[in-house]
């Protein structure tokens, strides 16, 4: 695991984590792909481990949260007891740039989804940030 | 966009965590996307991605390259297609042969009465019924009391497949992996409403096929099967389109029938239900198909014989390649035989089934090599003769380091032996080394301090009670003379280490006689009494010291003490004891003395 750089408020402007979209766009002029940075590339990384299965992804069976297999489940309240556990082993076993502040599970029964309120701060920094993801089926 | 650098990019890594730690190393030189390193970012699962596949794509040409090459390839396909290219055919299945008196009982008295090829007997083996049949038709008649002598019974379900020829295609596959292929026999219809059938006969080359033989081929195959070939009306007629093939084969069950003692006939024989097989041979000779590292190391070795018969390398590797059972074969010029048998090859082999081969699979071996020979030369099979070993073994050992009594000591240096006995004799051609038994019952215990071992050759021989025995014992190893001792017969001589002595006999009436030599290269009989020896006769044969022939001439025993031959025990000039010719060197348990004792210090 690499070393954390700091990120200060004051060094807001200078990029220290960088990814490009998952959608792989690219800038119309330069042709480039686009990049995310700072908070909301953490926030890309943890939306897609927190998407993410534990075995998806290729000799590394541990990466992953498991989220996705709750929407098979009985909607009962030790459910979100047990998303929000899922999402704090998520932070920290596999996003040590964040320190989680806070985790709202709430859910829809009737429409078969899982909202999730994540509010977190990228370490070093004070500002919170916040992540909304919604799980639902898609068929 | 930054490039990265690729000045410390290695490329040699296989695994998938090493190639990825390469990729993340490969990007660190750059800052565009400097998010690689964290689990969840897209950056590390492209990495993913890339690893996996440049893992994936290592694996696939790994395993293709170890294909690739007779001696890494792992795939039965795979060797195969290797030993094709050195015309070399992996041996089948191959199914047990029993040998059979088969007695048919009429009720009336016709002249004769055909037993069909392929007539079917079952024999049990186990919990497993199986099922044996004859290869060829046979004929009893009246004046032999409907009596078949030795009938080979082959053990297997019999097969037979049909394939319709069409233009594309002149090679068919034989559906059952476990085919016996010597026993495949192919006959060829003109057309489906042809009911007329031709046989066509199996040939392994291209010597004496041309273009109008009725010939075809068997060449391995595809999930360890074989396939069929037939000609292409240069070498072997060619196949015409709507031709049926008829192909008929035993499936066999490999060694699992060895040892069926047993047969009844599985119905009636030409309509004759009263039907009797008595074994002559018990079943014996199944094998299951090759292994592949067998293959490996026969198929380079048959290329170099060239299917041809002219070095002694040549005859063990074309005969053991084609009977499995075979496990070690010696083969010397008939120059070398004692007597002397010129213009023959005399090869002996031992078997995993038999102590010596049962006389069919001899003249299954001669029949088999004999057309690969020289013109010349006559091959002959002869038994293997076993050389026996007397160990006398003294042991010294220190009773502090061993919780062990003498007993246990024992043990100990018996098993020591048997170890080496198994591990360095029971070949043809092995040396006994003295000092590396010696070794080795040293190290086969901690408190064992010394070992001192005498040895004497031992060789049997079976006299015909009461007749003259004439006969030449070699033990091809020189043999060490006592002090010659030349007394009269009747006279009395001192005990001594001579190079011959015998077990005890009767000879002329007086029991305890034995054989000795007198150091002078004649050989006695004589019997002790309790302080001296008693020479009975003072030449009954000869001795060559600087050979080990031992000739007995025109010996009468009257009864023998033990057992039904009369071992005879031989010293030898050497430590060392060479196993030649037919000889098998071994140390039997009956054979080994150990005498312990323990000493403190």
């Amino acid at each position: 695991m690499s070393k954390i750089q700091t990120l200060t408020d004051h060094s807001i402007k200078k990029v220290v984590y960088s990814d490009f979209f998952t959608d792989f766009s690219r800038n119309s002029v330069t042709g480039q792909l686009n990049r995310k940075t700072n908070a909301e590339a953490v926030k890309q990384s943890i939306r897609n481990l927190l998407l993410t299965n534990r075995y998806e992804r290729p000799f590394q069976p541990e990466i992953g949260s498991g989220l996705q297999g709750l929407l098979f489940e009985n909607y009962t309240p030790g459910l979100e007891l047990r998303a929000k556990k899922m999402v704090e082993e998520v932070f920290d076993n596999h996003e040590p740039r964040a320190e989680l502040m806070k985790v709202d599970v709430g859910g829809n029964p009737d429409h078969n989804t899982l909202s999730f309120q994540i509010t977190f701060r990228i370490i070093n920094t004070t500002t919170p940030e916040t992540l909304d993801i919604i799980l639902e089926r898609t068929r | 966009m930054p490039t990265a650098s690729n000045a410390e990019f290695i490329v040699a890594n296989l695994e998938f965590d090493s190639i990825k730690s390469n990729l993340k190393a490969y990007l660190s030189s750059q800052s565009y996307f400097n998010d690689y390193n964290f689990d969840g970012s897209n950056m590390n699962v492209m990495l993913d991605v890339l690893s996996y596949n440049t893992y994936y794509n290592n694996m696939y040409l790994n395993h293709v390259a170890s294909e690739m090459f007779l001696d890494s390839a792992q795939v039965r396909d795979s060797v195969y297609s290797h030993a094709k290219k050195l015309n070399y055919l992996p041996t089948s299945y191959r199914s047990s042969v029993a040998y059979a008196n088969v007695q048919i009982t009429p009720g009336d008295s016709p002249h004769s009465i055909d037993i069909p090829r392929l007539t079917k007997f079952t024999s049990t083996v186990g919990d497993n019924t199986y099922t044996f049949s004859t290869n060829s038709a046979i004929s009893v008649y009246s004046n032999n009391s409907y009596l078949a002598a030795n009938v080979a019974l082959y053990e297997g379900e019999i097969i037979t497949e049909y394939f319709e020829t069409s233009s594309t295609s002149n090679t068919f596959y034989i559906s059952n992996y476990d085919v016996d292929t010597t026993s495949i026999s192919v006959s060829v219809r003109t057309s489906n409403t042809n009911t007329t059938n031709t046989e066509w006969t199996r040939a392994n080359t291209l010597f004496d096929v041309g273009s109008t033989s009725n010939v075809f081929f068997v060449q391995a195959a595809a999930n360890g099967s074989y396939e069929l070939v037939f000609g292409n009306d240069t070498f072997g007629r060619k196949l015409t389109d709507g031709n049926i093939v008829e192909a008929t084969y035993r499936v066999s069950s490999g060694a699992e029938p060895d040892g069926a003692n047993a047969f009844t006939s599985a119905g009636a024989i030409s309509g004759y239900s009263t039907v009797a097989a008595t074994v002559v041979e018990r079943a014996s000779g199944g094998q299951e198909y090759q292994s592949l590292d067998d293959i490996k190391f026969a198929a380079p070795r048959a290329l170099t014989t060239q299917e041809r018969a002219v070095t002694a390398n040549d005859y063990k590797t074309l005969v053991q390649n084609e009977f499995g059972d075979i496990t070690d074969m010696n083969v010397y010029g008939g120059d070398e035989a004692s007597p002397p048998q010129f213009g023959k090859v005399v090869m002996v082999a031992s078997s995993n089934t038999y102590d010596t081969l049962p006389s069919f699979q001899k003249q299954q071996i001669i029949d088999f090599i004999g057309p690969k020979s020289p013109l010349t030369i006559e091959p002959i099979m002869q038994d293997p003769t076993f050389l026996r070993i007397e160990v006398d073994c003294k042991v010294t050992y220190n009773m502090n380091e061993t919780s062990s009594n003498q007993n246990g000591v024992q043990t100990i240096v018996k098993s020591a032996i048997t170890t080496f006995n198994t591990n360095n004799l029971g070949k043809f051609n092995k040396t006994f080394r003295q000092s590396k038994l010696i070794e080795k019952i040293n190290e086969s215990d901690t408190s064992i301090l010394s070992n001192s071992i005498q040895t004497r050759m031992i060789k049997e021989i079976n006299p015909i009670l009461n007749q003259g025995f004439t006969n030449t014992v070699s033990f091809f190893n020189p043999l060490r003379p006592d002090n010659p001792v030349t007394v009269a017969q009747g006279a009395s001589l001192p005990y001594s280490e001579p190079a011959i002595e015998s077990g005890l006999f009767t000879f002329n009436s007086t029991s305890g006689a034995s054989f000795r030599d007198d150091g002078d290269g004649a050989i006695q009989i004589v019997v002790a009494n309790t302080s001296a020896l008693t020479i009975l006769n003072a030449n009954v044969g000869e001795v060559d010291y600087a050979t080990g022939n031992v000739t007995f001439s025109n010996v009468s025993v009257n009864a023998i003490a033990t057992g039904t031959t009369i071992k005879i025990y031989a010293r030898s000039e050497d430590a060392d004891i060479a196993g030649k010719l037919n000889d098998l060197i071994e140390i039997k348990t009956d054979d080994t003395t150990v005498t312990v004792k323990g000493i403190r210090e």
